[in-house]
Order: C-alpha cells, then structure tokens, then sequence
C-alpha cells in the first residue's frame, strides 16, 4: 500500500512565530514577496477581551486538486499516489492557470526558475502564452511538502522539523502507529474551507475555528 | 496566500472524485518525474552537516547548518540540544540572508569625514591595527589604561576582548547585559547569587534514574506560570519558553497567566491576560506577598500558600518580613491608601481588587507554579529591583523555588566556562596610580568606573547608559585604593552592539562623541567598530573593524538551561569578504601594542598561546561543567554530595576521575572541542531539583546556592558571630570605608547606604504612582512603553525574510512602495543567495509602528496607518504609524525597541522606511539610570500623542 502523506497542524501549540514561513522560503528558495508556506496573523476584539488568531497557512495537498483540470500540459500538475500535489518543472509552461484555479492561494509564480518546456505547441488554446519564449515565462512553484527530503527518506517538511511549538505533525496516515494518525484519531480535527469540496489533506486542531475566517478578513491582508 | 474563490468556481464541478481524477490521467502513480529525480541529484548526500549555534539573538540556540561547496545551505535546530530541542525560530532560519547580506561590513575602514558623517575610506587590516594600536599606546601613557572601554555588546563569545583589554590594564569592559535587564535580575543576584529565574520547563532533561541509567524525560510538571512582562513567543531569548508553555499546556493541563499592558503573542496562549498600568509590577507582586502573608492557614487545604520549610534553607525571612510589614502602616502620598493592600494596588495598576485577590489566590495555592518577570517590566523600570526582590520571596516562600515544575535560576544551574582563558587574572595586576601628589598603588580592577566610581559602585553588570556622561566628564573613582583619583575616558571600542540608538537615548550617546574640548579635538579621543553590520553606531566610528559573522567563527553556547549543558558554536563556513576571527583580531592588537613596546602584552599570553580560535574554546572549556553534585535525584550517585564536578560527561560516568578530597573536586577527562564535535556538538550533565538541600535529608547541604551563607538569603547586609554577610556588604563596606561618602545613585532615593533587607522606593515618569509626575498626567495622557520584536532588532532588519512578518502592534506592513537591494534565495545554481534590486509595494513589508488602544485612537482622530507624533514632557518627539487594536491597554502606548527610525544605510529594507517610523529611544529620559546600577528607565516615560 502507498503511503497517504499528512500534515497536521496543532493550532494549540502554534506560538505565531513564523519559523514556518521562513524555513520554508530557506529550504525551497522561494523568493521574497511569494510563500509556499505563511503565518496568517489577525487581530480582532476590543479591549479588554481581544482576540490574535495565529493561521500557518500551506497548501492542502487536496485529494481533488482544483489545481490540476486547468492545466493544459498533461502531468505538468499532477498528485502523487501518497497524495502530494506536485509540479513538473519540465513540463510546466508558465501559463498560471492553476494559480487562479486554487482557492487557498497557494501557487505562485517563481520569478528564478525559467519555463524549459517550449510554450509554442499549447500557445494555441493557451492565449496566456501566446508569442512567448520558454525563457520569458516562469514556472509554478508550490508546497510539495518538501518532496525533496521525502525523496531521500527524511518524512518531514522543513517546516514541521524547525516548528518552534511542535506545533506540526507529518506522516502516514496509512500508518495507524503513525504519529499523524495517533493524533488524528485523538483529537477533534478540522479543515480549511472544507465545504469548497477539494478535500484538502492538511489537517488542523483549532479549538477556535475562527481563525479560518478571521485570518482571510480584509483588515488583517 | 489569501483565500480567492473567483477563478476556483469556474473549475470547480467539472470533476468529482479522485476516480473522475484517474480517469483523466492525471494522476501520475509510482514513476518518478523529471522533477523528483533532479531534487534528489541535488540533495542530502552531498551536504556536510556542522552543528554550531544561532548568534544571531542571545538565545543562542544549538543549530546544524548544512553547508556544501563551503556555503551554508540549510539551518535546523540541532536535536542534541535541549535548548530548542531540534527546532529553530524564524529568525535562526534566515540566517542565510544576515551572513550573505549586501549589507555586511567587508573590509576596514578609517573615518575621512566629521563623526556621524558615514564618510570613510577603505584601509588594509594593517593600516586599521597600526591607527587603532598607535592611539592606545599614545593614551594608555598620557591617560592609563582605565581611560579605555571595552563594550562587547550582545554575544557571549566576548572573552578575547575582554582578555586582550584585561592584559592592556584596563577594568572597563562591558557587554550587552547592561542594557538588557539589570533591575530584573537583581533578586536573583542578591538573594541566591544567581540572575535570571526561569520556569521548569526545558524539555527534555536528562534525569537520573532510580536503576542508576541517565534518561531524556520529557513530561512537564509545571501547573502554573506566570509571566509578568514577559513576552517569550516574541522576545524568545529563553528559547524552550515557547514550547514548553504550549507543552505544558496540552500535556499537563498547566495554566498561564500573562501581565502585561498589551495583549503579547504570549498572552494569546493564556488562561488569563492582566492588562495594569506601565510600572507597577512590584505593586502588584507586593500586593500578592502581602494576600499570601494575610489569608495563608496552614489548616485550611485552600489557603495553604506558603510551604515553611523554606525557613530551613533560608536565612533572615524575619527580618525581611517585618520590613515588609512596616510598610503596610504607612499611607502613600499618592492616594493615602496602605502600602500593598488591594486598594492601593487597584488604585496604582488599574486592575480591579477582584482580579488581584484571584491572581494571588492562584499563585499561592498552585503547586508547582512559577513566577517570572521579564525585562519590559522590572527590567525596565527605575525601581524594578524592589519586583525583582519580590518576586524571588514569592517563589521561595511558596515551596516553588527549584521545585520540579517550578522555577529555576538558569544562572545557578549552568555550566562553568571562560576559565583563565577571559583573563581575569590580568586585573589583579599591581598598577600606581599619582593621586593629589601621592602615589598609591592598587590592582588594575581597582580603577573600575562603575564599581569604584562615584555612582554607581554596586552596578556589577556596570552602567552602561552612563558611558555617555563619562565621555564628557571622565570618572570620579570615590571608593577603593584609588579614591580621589580622576580619569577621563578616551577610547570607546564597540563591538557587536549599537550603543548610539539602544544604550539610551541616541541624541545623548551622539552628543558625548561628537563632544569636543577647548582646542577642537573630540573629546573621546578613539571610537572604534567592530561587527559584521553596518549598525548606526559605525556612523560614529573612527576605525571599523570587519568581524567574521557567527557562522565564521567559533565558540560556546550554554545559557539559560535547568542544567549544565554547553555547546560548540563552530565555526561552519571561512569568513567572508576581508571580515576577521575574534581571536585573530585579539593576536593582532596584541602584537601591535606589543611592537609599539608594552610589555603588558606578551607573545605567550596571545598570538604564541592562541595558534587558532579552537586552542582559545578549549581553554574556554577546562572548568566545565564546574558545578556541585547536590539535588534530587543526586546526579552522581557515586561521587560525594556538595563536590564540584569537572570533565566530560562519560568520563564521569564511567568513574575516570580523580577526587580531591581536601578541595571537594571531582575530575574527570576535561571538555574539549573535538570531544563536542564528537557528539553532536553538546556537552549535557544531569538534572536534578531542590538542589539547595540534601538529597536525602531535609537539611541545606551548604553547597547552593551561591551566596555568603550557601542559603537563600532575606537580608542583605548584616553581622554574625563577628563575621558580616549578605549580597550588598561589600558595597556598603567601601562606603565605611570612604567615611560614609553616599553613592550619587542611592542619594537620589534618599538612601545613605545599600538596605539591609527589603526595600521600596518609587518610579520615575509615572503620575500614578509617584506624586512628583502627577503635574504632567494632564498633558502626557499616554505610559509609553516598549519591548522587544525578535524579527527586527537592532542587528537583523536588513533581514528580507523577517519583514515579511508581522509581530503584536509594533511590527506591521505599512511600508510606503520602495525599492532596495536585498538578499534574494536561489532555487538553482551555487550560490544560496544573491543580492538584487527588489520593488516593495506599499503594505507588504513590516516596519515599526505604534500600537494604540482603539477608543484612545478614535478620541485622536486617528485610524490604523495614520501619522502620529508622540513627544514627551522633554520636548523629544518621534514620528510612526500608528496600529490601532483593542489589545492594549487605554491609555498604553507600545513601539518596539529599534524597530523604527534605523538612520544607518546597512540596514537595507528598514533604512528606506526610517522617516515615518518611530525610535523608542528617542523619548528615553538619559537622566533617569536606576539608583542601585545605573540601568536606563527604557519604560519609564509618558507621552502625548497627535495626527502628524
């Protein structure tokens, strides 16, 4: 049986301190201004019952990606069978149109890595490369749960191996001895936006599920 | 990453389920792509893995950086070190971007321009030490060697300079801890001989077990903590403070308070957030002492506050207790209430009498619980000592005091390292000195500014924020042999610190070095630089030195832990650019100053001892762990209780030792550098609790803690059976012994000599509690206060990375657009990163803001990202943007330390943004220093604010 990779996140223990965030961009060179990984941090309330809702956001590894129908390059996006959705960077073509197709935000184009696939054969039916060169168009870049270190046997994200509240847990969920599973069976569990019907992957433990809408709200951008 | 459903919907229908999904073919089972197989080309195998430690805050956390073709790849937290645990902060992990920063200092530089001008001219190392150790020769004849400071700022690996000054016959060295937290850790110092108290919650810990094995225990035991301005998810210093409250939470079902005027990322993570007025945290913890002393019945399970036991450890409670008592016989000026009840605390925090009886109530009757207080309360207020003193008697009193989950003093508990090598020695050098026509002789730490001046004799981390006055003035040494004599101050070397916006108020510090005398010379005469930023202090510099970032040079990390434990900060990557090793730069001094013909400086004290920074850290590392066998479970079993132990951790283990009897030593093979290398690059000893008693008896064992009388002490100066004792004798003898001459310090509280036992006296800028500032509370409605953002101090905000983050009120996107040159990361290629230019956009980037209660706001007009100004009864005034939420306290102000106003260039990204963001410092009163050492009043301050 394949493995069934999750992440689960503990908002209890989240201390808001964006190791997250930042060991991501360390690990996967993701440039400044774009993240694969992000602390959404919003305020609310008023004096003296405030309220500072910590949301470590990161791609729902969704079992049905909306990421991949839009791409018009077969197996340019594509999920693996432990569940990872993942780019090619071969075939990628720069086009973006799995990058409006996510509702969570959580693709990106990366402004240093240059499309190697030719765009000239799709620029037909994708206006959005039309007329340009592989080397003007940018691949997509999202969180593979850093697939790289699951390549070489390390089943744990940068950002769960540097978590300053041990806050994330990665795993199999395949594995009942697994601590993913452990504390998935043991805890009240939620999703972000699980009603968009993606079925997203990563999992949290929010005692105040709040923090979904509160961390999305205009002020707090 | 921001939720946008608008291109999503139009997918969103077209499949349903994952076997609509297979059927397309797009699910790519098994093989790996193209992508997977170039990621692993060029992963792990390839890396060489150093473990080190984080310098870049003075947490110093144990890290692994992964480093490949002699460049650092990848930063983890080394799981070895029980510190962080394997785990590393988001500013641990950029580090990347501070160590290949465009902004770094690359090679040395003397001064072309007038001071403060940034004009300098690119030297060679030679010409920068023959300018540098010409003008020390040149004053240490005209001035002695006194007229020169060393201030090794805000990293631990301080001990080359310090030797190398020691040897050239100066006392006057410094580092960062003189403007951290000196009134926090009073308590501490003067009632165990420790510093800062911590919670037990370092985990794991290695514990003796009853079969006699050493096991790593990770369970918490803690049931309460109470955090009294103090902001660890934020000012993460003590690192394991993160986890281990949200572990102790979720595992022990422990609970958390936090005191603090506004709502800290720590405070989210509380059961209960207590909001008083700025500076009146030993009002409220004298409010607890006094609720415990007055409900506490031993007979009554819900009023069993005080664990009296704590009497056999301890000496001089009695005393201590009347003089606390006396005060509650006394009506304060302010509202004529008594000292410490619940309504005179409820009139001075602002909090209600309810909230304090329930605080008190919890603290008392919780066991095991922690009480700790931070430095943006005590440690920065003028009267933060009398919390400090408080403090450490709740913990005591209540059974708490190194009770397993209960409070450690970090200080008592942490390995011994430095030795001989910090050369110590060296000031108990005989020096003459001419004073008034006779010439008197004495050892060279005799001369000390602080400790033998005028001011402030008692201030054993020294008074830093008085350099400046010292700079104008020179120092009046009124105690000790040399008393009468007068010395100016003629070189300030600086090295990793920025005195000139952090070490007061910078309109101070840069008016003390641009001083000149009658004849147009600076005053002061030598300013020298050393970093591997281009901080503001540099601005002010005659000669900048390049020093090796921390990832280029080595050394060792031990602080803060529950026990002995060190590891090696090695060096992982050659220094950059022209930049130099501490050690290399103490030999070159040394062998100049050397040629120029002092004799002080010998070849065999430095550059023939010191071959390589490795021989320098094993010197460093001989006395470790150098700390006694005492508590429960007794770490060494098989060694005599009270010894202290010396050498690594298997050889005592195994028994390879030999034991002095006469001088209770246990010694073992000793630590050394390649030992650490050998294992994961820590050293760890085990942990035991109640380590002032006998294991096996309920007796004091006499070995800790460290004060005159091995007990915990309540007085601080008294006589015995002829002998005299306490943390504050010998300061009160130097008085005696200079005819009762009263320290300018303790004149201004009206005190004639250092307290026998408890104390109290008031604040300084606060109209609530102090009736001399009641006149201002009018105009200046507003406490400001300030604390610490970990993302952005004063030597990490060219960091990219960290200003996409936000913190609490203070750190918020609300950049103007502008462009900058910044360390960008590459996916591919050799180089971890390369420097470009890059567009902000307005509002995307963090820069330092002023945090204000909403209500207070809307009475100014004012809204989030509006202008304001804030000036101070001193007619200073700064400029920010304001960040307007209900998670402050009415009528609190809140700016992060050095978060705004960064006028030098190296700061990147945080220089563009320095005209409409705010200086804390900048509204700092340079008058105020506390009575006891010299400590600035950061938080002491009130202000007005208006729309800019």
């Amino acid at each position: 049986m394949s493995k069934k990779y999750a992440l689960l996140v503990d908002l209890r223990r989240c201390v808001g301190c964006t190791s997250c965030q930042v060991s991501c961009k360390m690990e996967n060179a993701v440039p400044i201004g774009q993240f694969r990984s992000k602390v959404d941090i919003a305020d609310t309330g008023e004096y003296p019952k405030p309220k500072r809702y910590f949301f470590p956001k990161i791609c729902n590894q969704c079992d049905e990606a909306p990421c991949i129908m839009p791409c018009p390059v077969k197996g340019a996006t594509y999920k693996r069978e432990d569940g990872v959705v993942m780019v090619n960077r071969d075939l990628c073509i720069g086009c973006g149109r799995c990058v409006g197709a996510c509702p969570y935000g959580a693709r990106f184009m990366h402004p240093h890595i240059p499309v190697k696939n030719d765009p000239k054969p799709y620029a037909k039916n994708v206006h959005e490369v039309a007329g340009k060169k592989a080397k003007d168009l940018r691949v997509v870049d999202k969180c593979d749960y850093c697939s790289h270190r699951l390549a070489e046997g390390i089943e744990e994200p940068a950002c769960v191996r540097n978590c300053v509240g041990k806050a994330r847990t990665f795993g199999d969920l395949n594995d009942s001895d697994s601590s993913v599973s452990k504390l998935k069976a043991s805890v009240k569990t939620t999703y972000w936006h699980p009603e968009y019907g993606t079925k997203p992957r990563t999992v949290f433990i929010a005692p105040d599920e709040k923090v979904f809408s509160a961390a999305d709200s205009q002020i707090n951008k | 990453m921001q939720v946008s459903r608008r291109v999503f919907l139009k997918y969103a229908g077209a499949l349903s389920g994952l076997a609509a999904l297979n059927k397309t073919g797009l699910v790519s089972l098994k093989h790996l792509s193209p992508a997977e197989a170039e990621a692993m080309q060029t992963s792990m195998g390839k890396y060489e893995v150093k473990y080190t430690a984080d310098a870049m805050c003075p947490a110093e956390c144990g890290m692994e950086m992964w480093v490949k073709d002699g460049k650092i790849a990848k930063i983890y937290g080394n799981k070895a070190v029980p510190m962080n645990d394997g785990i590393a902060c988001a500013k641990g992990a950029s580090g990347q971007q501070l160590v290949y920063s465009p902004y770094r200092l690359k090679y040395p530089m003397i001064r072309v321009g007038e001071r403060g001008s940034g004009k300098f001219k690119r030297v060679t190392w030679d010409e920068a030490i023959d300018h540098i150790g010409l003008k020390l020769t040149d004053i240490k004849k005209k001035y002695g060697a006194e007229s020169v400071i060393m201030d090794c700022g805000d990293v631990t690996d301080r001990d080359q300079y310090y030797r190398l000054f020691f040897a050239y016959g100066t006392p006057n060295t410094t580092e960062h801890g003189a403007i951290c937290d000196v009134p926090r850790r009073h308590g501490p110092r003067l009632m165990v001989g420790g510093k800062r108290w911590e919670p037990d919650i370092m985990r794991p810990q290695l514990v003796r077990q009853s079969d006699g094995s050493l096991k790593k225990d990770y369970t918490y035991k803690s049931k309460l903590i109470v955090y009294n301005g103090w902001n660890p998810f934020v000012a993460t210093r003590i690192f394991y403070e993160n986890r281990g409250t949200v572990g102790a939470k979720v595992e022990n079902g422990c609970k958390v308070v936090v005191i603090d005027p506004s709502y800290s990322n720590t405070a989210t993570a509380a059961d209960m957030w207590l909001a008083p007025r700025a500076g009146t945290d030993g009002d409220l913890f004298g409010a607890m002492l006094r609720y415990i002393l007055e409900n506490d019945n031993q007979n009554d399970p819900n009023k069993k506050y005080i664990d009296w036991s704590f009497k056999k450890y301890s000496t001089g409670w009695d005393d201590f207790e009347a003089a606390f008592k006396s005060w509650w016989g006394k009506k304060d000026p302010i509202n004529g209430l008594s000292y410490f009840s619940l309504d005179w605390t409820a009139d001075r925090t602002g909090l209600s009498k309810a909230q304090i009886e329930e605080l008190s109530h919890l603290f008392g009757i919780t066991k095991p619980a922690a009480l700790v207080w931070g430095m943006q309360s005590p440690g920065h207020h003028y009267n933060g000592y009398c919390a400090s003193i408080i403090g450490v008697a709740l913990n005591v009193i209540t059974g708490n005091f190194d009770a397993p989950g209960g409070v450690i003093d970090c200080e008592l508990v942490k390995a011994d390292k430095g030795g001989s090598a910090t050369g110590k020695q060296f000031k108990k050098k005989k020096v003459k000195r001419n004073i008034d026509g006779k010439e008197v002789e004495g050892e060279v730490e005799h001369l000390h500014m602080d400790l033998f001046g005028s001011k402030y004799p008692a201030a054993w981390d020294d008074a830093v924020a008085d350099y400046p006055n010292a700079f104008k003035e020179g120092v009046d040494v009124r105690y000790g042999p040399f008393r009468g004599h007068h010395y100016p101050i003629k070189a300030y070397i600086l090295r990793t610190g920025n005195t000139v916006l952090t070490g007061s108020a910078p309109w101070k510090w840069k008016d003390a070095i641009l001083a000149k005398d009658a004849k147009g010379n600076y005053k002061l005469e030598l300013n020298v630089f050393i970093d591997t930023l281009n901080l503001e202090s540099a601005l002010y510099a005659d000669v900048i030195l390049p020093e090796a970032s921390y990832a280029e040079r080595q050394s060792l990390s031990d602080i803060y832990p529950s026990h002995q434990v060190i590891y090696n900060r090695d060096a992982v990557i050659k220094p950059l650019h022209e930049c130099k090793k501490p050690t290399d730069i103490m030999n070159m001094l040394a062998k100049k100053l050397n040629e120029l013909g002092d004799s002080d400086l010998k070849a065999a004290d430095f550059w023939e001892k010191y071959k390589s920074e490795e021989d320098f850290v094993n010197e460093m590392l001989a006395p470790a762990p150098g700390r006694v066998n005492v508590g429960t479970p007794l770490p060494y079993p098989k060694y005599p209780e009270g010894y202290k132990l010396i050498g690594t951790p298997d050889s005592l283990e195994k028994g390879e030792v030999t034991i002095d009897n006469a001088k209770k030593v246990v010694k073992g093979k000793s630590v050394t550098v390649e030992w650490l290398r050998n294992n994961h690059g820590v050293a760890i000893w085990p942990m035991s609790w109640r380590r002032y008693k006998k294991h096996n008896a309920d007796e004091p064992n006499k070995a800790f803690p460290n004060t005159s009388t091995k007990l915990i002490e309540f007085k601080f100066d008294w006589k015995d059976g002829g002998k005299r004792y306490g943390g504050y004798k010998s300061y009160n003898e130097k008085i005696e012994k200079a005819g009762g001459e009263v320290p300018l310090g303790l004149k201004e509280i009206g005190f004639t000599k250092f307290p026998e036992t408890f104390f109290w006296f008031e604040t300084k800028w606060n109209p609530h509690t102090n009736p001399e500032y009641k006149k201002y509370a009018k105009d200046y409605p507003f406490q400001l206060i300030c604390g610490r953002v970990h993302h952005s101090m004063s030597g990490t905000q060219m960091i990219p990375w960290l200003g996409e983050i936000k913190t609490e009120g203070t750190w918020q996107p609300m950049n103007k657009e502008f462009e900058a040159d910044v360390p960008e990361a590459m996916p591919m290629g050799d180089e971890p990163m390369k420097s470009m230019k890059k567009k902000f956009k307005a509002n995307t980037y963090s820069v330092g803001s002023i945090w204000m209660n909403t209500d207070d706001a809307k009475k100014l007009g004012l809204k989030s990202g509006d202008l304001a100004v804030v000036e101070n009864p001193l007619k200073k005034s700064t400029k920010g943007k304001v960040f307007v939420s209900g998670g402050i306290r009415p009528g609190i102000i809140k700016i992060g330390f050095a978060t705004g106003g960064r006028f030098s260039p190296g700061m990147g990204p945080a220089y563009k943004s320095k005209d409409y963001t705010p200086s804390h410092n900048d509204l700092v009163d340079p008058d105020v220093l506390s009575p006891i050492m010299g400590f600035p009043g950061y938080a002491d301050m009130i202000v007005k604010v208006k729309k800019a």
